[in-house]
């Protein structure tokens, strides 16, 4: 068997199919952390993401190889040859998974890297990045099958667009999000704030490492005409898979569990800013964003003495007094957005402004204030003359008249009330 | 229709990539809205004038692979000429097809957009079918798109390489397309489809 298969790895199409795997997969998870990874968390997502532009590509060479020697005129040949058949497909299928395996190898080093040297907090998950490695295997195997039995030159594009179409409905497809781990994705939101379900993951791997093989075996079985000896490890694989499918089921497709324990770390006095340990290395740039804010509301009914990171959804409470704000990653854009939640909830604005029937009428003044205080007033857009003369006259104040203003229409404010007339 | 025309665009198959490209766009017609919205935690809209000129690329660029490579280089007529009218001409039809297909689009990414993909991942295509052959010129197309798909947009706004998911008036994504089908015809002009091993048979 040694020899087949380093021929496959030295002149198949594993080494090439590995190097566009490598290029297209840390492009889409360097790009999904926005080129600097510094959370656990979100990089073992990336890995996720990465695993479904790889699937449909490895897929699709798979299906190619698959045919290749019946497009070669060579069956005969391989039917003739020492193992047969059998022996063949094995060593070229065993080249195939090796380099993709390498090239996804390769992907969790240059998005792990980066993570180890810049994270504060938390490690990558196993069971999750064995998870993504076997779906990938699992590509690899149903496209190889699909070229054996398909010969057509449509077999590899059709194969890759079945496989990104498979992925897309086990992502989006709430009839079966129970068992959506059950095809060969997942790029399930993991953040911070969530600790990974290891049955779920591990369970993943199981189901599909095993279906492949039951594959690979039942197509060995039917090819060697049921010989006896490969029966037992047939009835094997599909009993491992269906232990991995109802461990999947059993946990209802979640791959992650809420509510972990997490200890803030808080610093400053005048505000106090309490980041989750993981982003404690955009500090400096939070401090940037949230100390003006409360040297704004310093001294009027909105005055912020503690701001605290809390996740958006369950869990997004902050402590009696304090005000939250969310933060995703650690690009500018994401810390300008926080500030903007900051303010906003600082100004009690998160509910007040929303009704049953809609948006209430002061929500675009309330929108000038809040973009104000935030320090980013071009965030705000006036549609009206009135809206531009309320921005020009607001803009125009000095701090000290501001913090009247807003202390003199704190109870507008918080109702969500103000108009054209706070500001003439 | 010359003899030697009539060959040349058999030995292309391009017949084979005419009716996928009218297929193409009579489905596309027949869905008449912009996207197909899979509704759940994670809700993915189908942007069709991305996925509808992927495929129609890679009509375009199998139409590129002739079935008797060899002998077109033994002959006396101007072959660079030829390939660049027969993908010229294809081109323009799949163009024609994509446009009459989405014309109903609404949305910023319509048939304006779909036009520009077309000629610009047919370009890349061609590209591709010079590089790896008619049979792997898909892959170049399918990467792009799948990459931008999947990671091109951030906070509603298209990265510059994910050129096929930036808006129809997006001037930036039409230089890049145009400059990929200018590539994309020059190279398949100059150069022809990569011919398959002598020992495969690309059927």
């Amino acid at each position: 068997m040694r020899y087949p298969v380093a021929v496959e790895l030295r002149r198949g199409e594993g080494w090439w199919l590995s190097a566009l795997l490598t290029v297209a997969g840390t492009v889409v998870a360097l790009r999904s952390v926005y080129w600097h990874p510094i959370v656990w968390a979100a990089s073992v997502t990336a890995i996720g993401t990465a695993v479904e532009v790889m699937g449909p590509l490895a897929a699709a060479v798979a299906a190619y190889a698959g045919g290749r020697s019946r497009r070669r005129r060579m069956a005969h040949l391989e039917q003739l040859s020492d193992g047969g058949t059998e022996r063949a497909a094995t060593a070229q299928l065993a080249g195939l998974l090796a380099w993709v395996l390498v090239g996804y190898h390769l992907v969790v080093a240059l998005v792990y890297v980066p993570t180890f040297v810049s994270a504060t907090w938390g490690g990558p998950d196993l069971a999750r990045t064995v998870a993504g490695g076997t779906a990938l295997a699992f590509d690899v195997t149903v496209g190889y099958f699909c070229g054996r039995v398909w010969r057509s030159r449509l077999a590899a594009p059709v194969v890759a667009a079945l496989a990104y179409v498979a992925i897309i409905i086990g992502q989006t497809m709430p009839a079966i999000r129970s068992i959506h781990l059950l095809l060969p994705t997942n790029n399930d939101v993991y953040d911070e704030f969530n600790t990974p379900n290891d049955t779920t993951c591990w369970s993943q791997a199981l189901w599909l490492a095993a279906f492949a093989a039951a594959i690979f075996l039942a197509w060995r079985a039917a090819h060697l005409m049921m010989r006896r000896r490969g029966l037992p490890i047939l009835a094997l694989a599909i009993a491992a898979a269906s232990v991995g499918g109802l461990g999947i089921a059993s946990q209802d497709s979640r791959s992650n569990i809420s509510a972990v324990t997490v200890a803030f770390t808080c610093s400053g006095d005048n505000p106090v800013i309490c980041l989750h340990p993981a982003f404690l290395s955009t500090r400096p740039a939070v401090d940037a964003v949230l100390d003006p804010i409360a040297q704004r509301l310093a001294g009027t009914p909105f005055q912020v003495q503690r701001f605290e990171q809390r996740p958006r959804g369950v869990g997004g409470v902050p402590s009696p007094g304090a005000v939250a704000f969310a933060l995703d990653d650690n690009r500018q854009g994401s810390i300008r957005l926080a500030a903007q939640e900051a303010t906003v909830n600082a100004l009690a604005l998160s509910n007040s402004c929303f009704t049953d029937t809609g948006i209430k009428p002061g929500y675009d003044y309330a929108q000038l204030v809040a973009s104000s205080i935030a320090g980013q007033p071009s965030t705000f857009i006036a549609t009206s003359p009135d809206e531009q003369h309320a921005r020009t006259r607001f803009d125009s104040l000095t701090s000290a008249a501001r913090r009247t203003f807003l202390t003199r229409r704190a109870a507008a404010i918080r109702a969500c009330n103000l108009s054209a007339a706070d500001f003439a | 229709m010359t003899r030697s025309w009539a060959l040349f665009l058999t030995a292309r198959r391009t017949g084979n990539a005419v009716l996928t490209l009218v297929v193409l766009g009579v489905i596309e017609r027949l869905l008449g809205t912009a996207s197909v919205r899979f509704t759940g935690n994670n809700s993915f809209v189908v942007p069709w004038a991305v996925v509808v000129p992927t495929v129609a690329a890679a009509a375009v660029a199998l139409a590129s692979g002739s079935a008797t490579p060899e002998l077109e280089q033994l002959t006396v007529r101007n072959i660079p000429r030829l390939r660049l009218t027969h993908a010229s001409a294809v081109v323009l039809f799949a163009t024609i097809t994509d446009y009459l297909g989405t014309r109903e689009l609404g949305g910023t990414i319509s048939s304006e957009a779909a036009v520009r993909n077309v000629l610009g991942l047919a370009g890349l295509a061609l590209l591709g079918a010079t590089i790896f052959g008619a049979i792997w010129a898909w892959i170049l197309p399918a990467v792009i798109a799948l990459i931008s798909l999947t990671a091109g947009v951030t906070d509603g706004t298209a990265a510059t390489w994910a050129w096929p998911l930036a808006n129809n008036a997006n001037s930036g994504a039409w230089v890049i397309a145009v400059a990929l089908l200018v590539v994309g015809l020059a190279s398949i002009s100059a150069r022809g489809a990569r011919a398959p091993s002598p020992d495969e048979d690309d059927e």
